[in-house]
């Protein structure tokens, strides 16, 4: 049976958190398999229901669409599509600037929640064609009397194989092959893909070792420059030139997604095993995220503990220590100064990960962003029911009736974590304890704030 | 190029702070566009909060000094960024050539609507700060910087101007591996900054980085209620939990924000809103509050944008100038002058733009274009050589004269103290772009320098009832960094309004935030290079001074770093204005009066909480019974609480004043002046809890024998007397058991051949193991009095009065350890 601590790791990382009845069921799971197949059983999910947009206006949707992805993460079924879905929304990355609309980038989001378990292939291919993406990378201008290469070089340089694995005339080649796949633009700043034969290219031309523009229906040339580099392209540059492109990319994915989930350089063992499944699944997700799931590396003392949350993790796990909703306890609008903003990235090369988030300007508004938190399960402390926590209440007369007590302020500290649903390391708990029984009764839940701002909730 | 020209500037610019997570394989190009936004924690290189670069260093003790952290004569660099490539033809109009006309079109500036620098050149109207420092012959203009194979991306170009390097990909910045020499291996969270948020690439280094410093008030760390303090301390404590790689790392992050917040709050203002809205003045002004805090930040850098002007120039250029321009005159408007010869800014931009305007009313990304450099020690002038562009055609690009190296380099070695090689590979022309090294004479802004104090006439002595003159904690306002308090004397409690040549009080700094000393002397004065306390966190110091007072009555208290309150209480004046009352002094061989521990002088046990003890002073210890005031060392010792330890005239209620602070364990000396009140006796009570006191005699005021061959005080200009570790009065030597050494007085510093006591503050320092230090007339057998009591790592002063010996000379000993002394002549005593 996988132990408890395994199983708390798996779902700090796959799920934004380990509720404890989450680790009570997947503990009591006869293997380590088994608790990782039940985390990717995405199909007992049904599809995820879209993300909600009601609002008229621009910046309300965002808002609102903000919110309601949060929402799906901390109470979705299985959060492992959200999760990825994050991923992906940090990999084939588009912004709602760029967008235009909300409903745009909605499109491409919901996407990734529905499809990013499924496989790469198709993901890719699909992702490239969403309004989002077209307008993103200026593909919906790349036409062939003038083309602009910004799509046609990302495929290659961020989304599957990673710089230097090809040339400029590869970067041509890709370029053409996409030509002619562009969006209609409406008022509303909403769009519709545009297939318009008339601005393609459909010179076959050399790319990877093979020649695009092969099949007879030229709306496929943008996909199947996708297929060969996830199939019989070769390396043209670099130092793994001459080889598989599939081999490349599949490396590159698995860096990637190790980095995600483990928050550490690759080991080559385990880049090596996942290139095998990978390729050996034809690029299937579930198979690859599995078997990264289940590899032993994931479980070494090197590994937990050593990811520092991004602001939408650490922001997910603050929610779930509460009962209070995305929407109002979300404050998605210290996003940029915490170092990631949903529906922003920053780049179209994404976010970083650790060292990326720690410093002390963003740490600073992760501190307001808990107090933000604070704020609202502590909006029924004063005058009403209590501390809204996750598992219950913790009333104001309950922390008054401890009195002086340091045994009882001490036995407050471990309600408040019960309650939340957290555990807390020795030194994090003395420290609090010292807090909770040297504080003022009416300055006692200061400590919800400070247990928010605490490496054990920052670090998952 | 991999991503659009037009990818904007501030993604651009994010990919230029650093990932401290980068791995150790060569940056390839997939993780250099990585390098976004967020930079490492401000402390992540840190030794520790608070720590300097002299606290580390060896034998750097800033106490002893009169300068601050930095050297009297190191460089301060202000770096202004212009991101999204400025347009130089517009910034420095070239009015002379008919190409800049014809090709920017409807962009172009007219002649008349520059600011003239010469027949060729004018400024963009907006620059006026810029062109003041023209005028002054304190703005260098450096023409047409650029690089070699110019690259159009926002992207590449501005990592290659923030790397020092036009090629390759870069993982440091120029001003980062300068960072790398100057600290050498040591840590310091205040050498250099950037004043934003995240950490840009100039100011990554191999091994230290600068530190981001926010540009609005710091929010979490300067709160100081104990609320906050008790948050803040829990944090602390949450920081030592080892349950993986990342988490002692982000306990640390939060922690150092919190030291760096409370750190830097005493230099921002107390509301947001006193802060500028606009961003370059916020920035600038607070960058010359750093400047003025004397942190030791040696680098300061701002940017800001957007200057990416493909369309609608005119207004977005001229948005810019005048932000430039805001920033500039905010920068100078709030740096202390003194700083004036020790600063110098410097911009910079990642291109300048093409000479043909385009057909959305603007410009696109060229490639070279002039920079400023400008501060009071620049030599103004031209630099470098205009580009010709006459013959470019669309898209082209005008040509560089100047490498940005050369430009680099010209600041580094001319005002960063050198090492241009190192930093930038290769030897680089030096621009020569300064008239005087850093802190050298060079043209100032209008400063009034302030007289040297130049002595005091002959004064005799009346005593008080002690009294407390200030109170920086009534008041509110600690010194900070720096900072002066004015202490005015005359006319204050029972000194008179005239006729007052020094004063003798007690002064205790409170509640400092950091190592620090103060320097009391006359007001109005220039501020000499002595100092007369040392004090730090965690206690309460107290020194007596005897200093002159000056022309308006006041002396002066300055403070040398951190934030610390400041209380002076005063026991007695000189004055020129002899009769009744006033009474000469008579230096005596120091004898010791009293001891509590052995019941030497007074009853045996140690003296409880304000409950005074009665001490017999006139009549012993050589004390004549007609004297009016004792000059009397009292020390503490063995206290097992913190506290304080008051002398007052017996039979007098006891003045809200003090005389030796402590904290438990502590052996605290300090001079005091006492007048003796009923019986000839004083009184010595005290707060906190049992603790045991000494006193030794050093001298008496008044009586018969005073009157007919007693001294006056004659105060004079603080003056360095002694300092065993370079040789200053005495060879370069400890003082220790083997050796006493003796040191001429009259006739140095100031101090006539006739002077028959001198007052001295003298501290030590480096000390070896707890000893005491002993001061005696030279040519007599070493007495069984102490003035410094001292343990290992500890810099401490105390005043001495002391009678000259032979020779006019006096001799320091200490009999248990070694240590280096120092010693500053404050006053003499003479006959007539």
């Amino acid at each position: 049976m996988p132990s408890p601590d395994e199983v708390t790791h798996l779902l700090r990382r796959t799920e934004f958190f380990a509720a404890p009845a989450r680790v009570a069921e997947l503990a009591a799971m006869p293997t380590r398999a088994a608790a990782v197949a039940d985390v990717l059983d995405v199909a007992r999910n049904g599809g995820p229901p879209p993300l909600r947009m009601t609002a008229p206006d621009h910046p309300t949707r965002i808002a609102e669409v903000t919110r309601s992805w949060i929402d799906q993460m901390l109470t979705s079924q299985r959060r492992i599509q959200e999760k990825m879905a994050l991923f992906w929304h940090g990999h084939f990355v588009s912004d709602d600037a760029k967008a235009g609309n909300t409903q745009v980038i909605k499109q491409q989001l919901d996407l990734y929640r529905a499809k990013g378990l499924g496989n790469l292939r198709e993901l890719a291919i699909e992702m490239s064609t969403t309004v989002a993406m077209l307008r993103y990378l200026d593909n919906n201008e790349n036409f062939a009397e003038a083309p602009n290469q910004n799509f046609g070089r990302e495929l290659m340089e961020l989304f599957l194989l990673g710089v230097g694995n090809y040339t400029e005339a590869d970067v041509e080649a890709s370029t053409a092959a996409w030509t002619g796949h562009s969006v209609t633009n409406h008022a509303d700043n909403t769009g519709t893909y545009w297939w318009r034969p008339d601005r393609h290219d459909p010179t076959p031309m050399p790319f990877l070792g093979q020649m695009t523009c092969q099949h007879a229906d030229p709306k496929r040339h943008g996909a199947d420059a996708i297929r060969t580099i996830l199939s019989n392209g070769v390396a043209t540059a670099g130092s793994r030139a001459g080889q598989p492109t599939r081999e490349i990319a599949a490396d590159f994915i698995s860096t990637k997604l190790w980095a995600f989930f483990a928050g550490t350089t690759i080991p080559s063992a385990v880049r090596t095993h996942l290139r095998g499944v990978a390729l050996g699944s034809n690029f299937d997700l579930t198979p690859w995220v599995r078997a990264l799931l289940l590899r032993d590396e994931f479980y070494t003392s090197g590994v937990r503990r050593g990811l520092v949350r991004s602001p939408v993790d650490y922001l997910v796990a603050l929610l779930a220590t509460t009962s209070v909703p995305a929407d109002p306890a979300f404050p998605f609008w210290l996003g940029e100064g915490m170092g990631q903003r949903l529906l922003f990235p920053p780049n179209v090369a994404g976010w970083g990960y650790n060292g990326y988030y720690v410093n002390a300007s963003a740490f600073a508004q992760r501190a307001a962003a808990a107090r933000h938190v604070a704020y609202y399960v502590l909006a029924d402390y004063w005058d009403g029911a209590g501390m809204r926590l996750r598992r219950g209440w913790l009333t104001r007369a309950e922390v008054w009736a401890s009195g002086n007590d340091s045994a009882a302020r001490r036995g407050l500290v471990r309600q408040l974590t019960e309650l939340m649903g957290i555990t807390l390391g020795s030194t994090t708990l003395a420290a609090l304890d010292e807090f909770a029984v040297n504080a003022k009764l009416d300055e006692f839940h200061d400590l919800v704030e400070l247990i928010y701002v605490s490496p054990e909730m920052t670090v998952a | 190029m991999t991503l659009e020209h037009d990818i904007s500037t501030g993604d651009a610019l994010r990919h230029l702070t650093a990932h401290p997570d980068r791995d150790l394989h060569a940056l390839d190009r997939r993780r250099f566009l990585q390098l976004v936004g967020m930079g490492a924690g401000a402390g992540l290189v840190a030794a520790g909060p608070g720590s300097t670069l002299l606290d580390v260093l060896m034998g750097h003790d800033p106490s002893a000094w009169a300068a601050g952290p930095i050297g009297a004569n190191d460089g301060v660099l202000v770096v202004i960024g212009m991101y999204g490539g400025n347009d130089g033809l517009n910034t420095v109009v070239p009015v002379d050539d008919p190409a800049y006309y014809d090709q920017h079109g409807n962009l172009a500036i007219a002649e008349g609507d520059t600011l003239s620098l010469d027949a060729g050149n004018g400024l963009h109207p907006e620059l006026t700060a810029l062109k003041a420092f023209w005028d002054r012959g304190q703005l260098a203009v450096v023409h047409g910087v650029g690089y070699p194979n110019d690259d159009q991306s926002h992207f590449n170009s501005m990592a290659y101007w923030m790397a020092g390097q036009p090629h390759g990909v870069p993982s440091t910045g120029w001003l980062g591996r300068w960072l790398d020499g100057y600290l050498n291996g040591s840590s310091d969270l205040f050498a250099a900054a950037e004043i934003g948020s995240g950490v840009p690439l100039h100011l990554i280094g191999t091994a230290a980085r600068g530190t981001g410093v926010p540009d609005r008030l710091p929010g979490w760390g300067r709160e100081t209620s104990p609320r906050d303090v008790r948050a803040y301390d829990t944090l602390r404590a949450m920081r030592n939990g080892s349950q993986g790689p990342w988490f002692g790392a982000v306990g640390q992050a939060v922690v150092d924000t919190i030291d760096v917040n409370a750190r830097l709050a005493p230099f921002y203002p107390a509301t947001q809103n006193e802060l500028p809205d606009s961003e370059m003045e916020r920035k600038l002004q607070i960058a010359a509050r750093l400047v003025n805090a004397n942190l030791g930040l040696r680098v300061l850098t701002v940017g800001w944008g957007d200057f990416d002007s493909h369309a609608g120039q005119p207004e977005m250029h001229t948005a810019r100038m005048r932000e430039l321009n805001a920033g500039i005159s905010q920068f100078f408007a709030t740096l202390d002058p003194k700083w004036a010869t020790r600063v110098t800014l410097m911009t910079f931009s990642e291109f300048g733009r093409t000479t043909w305007a385009n057909d959305g009313q603007g410009t696109d990304h060229g490639s070279a274009a002039p920079q400023f450099v400008f501060g009071a020690n620049v030599k103004g002038g031209m630099y470098g050589t205009r580009p010709a562009f006459a013959r470019l055609q669309r898209w082209e690009r005008m040509a560089y004269s100047v490498d940005l190296r050369s430009y680099y380099a010209s600041v580094l070695d001319g005002w960063l103290g050198g090492g241009s090689s190192q930093v930038l590979g290769g030897t680089w022309e030096n621009l020569r772009l300064f008239a005087a090294g850093p802190g050298a004479g060079g043209s100032t802004l209008p400063t009034t320098p302030r007289p040297p104090y130049a002595g005091s006439a002959p004064g005799e002595f009346v005593p008080l009832t002690p009294a407390r003159l200030v109170d920086t904690r009534t008041t509110g306002a600690p010194l900070g960094p720096g900072g002066v308090l004015r202490v005015p004397v005359a006319g204050q409690h029972d000194v008179p309004a005239t006729g007052v040549t020094a004063v003798v009080a007690n002064v205790t700094a409170v509640d400092a935030q950091q190592a620090h000393y103060f320097t009391v002397y006359p007001g109005g004065t220039a501020r000499p290079g002595t100092s007369n306390i040392n004090g730090g966190p965690g206690r309460a110091v107290p020194n007596l001074v005897v200093i002159g007072v000056g022309g308006d009555g006041s002396i002066e208290v300055f403070n040398s770093h951190g934030s610390t309150h400041c209380l002076v209480d005063v026991f007695g004046y000189f004055s020129s204005d002899a009769g009744a009352g006033t009474d000469r002094f008579v230096a005596l061989a120091p004898q010791r009066l009293f001891d509590t521990r052995s019941g030497q002088g007074v009853r045996a046990g140690t003296v409880g909480h304000l409950a005074p003890v009665e001490i017999d002073v006139a009549g012993h210890a050589g004390v004549p019974s007609d004297a009016t005031a004792v000059v009397l060392n009292l020390t503490v010792t063995e206290p097992d609480a913190p506290g304080y330890l008051r002398l007052t005239p017996a039979g007098q209620a006891t003045a809200p004043t003090s005389n030796v602070n402590f904290g438990p364990g502590d052996t605290v000396p300090n001079l005091a002046v006492v007048r003796l009140g009923r019986d000839g006796r004083v009184a010595l009570d005290g707060a906190g809890h049992a603790k045991h006191a000494v006193g030794d005699v050093f001298g008496y005021f008044g009586g018969a024998a005073a009157d007919a061959d007693g001294g006056l005080l004659r105060a004079v200009a603080p003056r360095r007397l002694l300092d065993t570790r370079d040789g200053t009065g005495a060879p370069a030597a400890r003082v220790g058991p083997a050796n006493s050494i003796t040191v001429p007085v009259a006739g140095q510093a100031g101090v006539p051949d006739d002077a028959v006591a001198v007052v001295l503050n003298v501290a030590a320092t480096n000390v070896a193991a707890p000893s005491f230090v002993t001061v005696w007339p030279a040519g007599e057998g070493m007495p069984g009095t102490s003035n410094l009591n001292l343990l290992p790592g500890q810099t401490l002063a105390n005043l001495v009065i002391c009678r000259l010996g032979t020779g006019g000379a006096v001799t320091f000993g200490n009999k248990r350890a070694e240590c280096d002394v120092l010693a500053d002549v404050l006053a003499y005593f003479r006959s007539g």
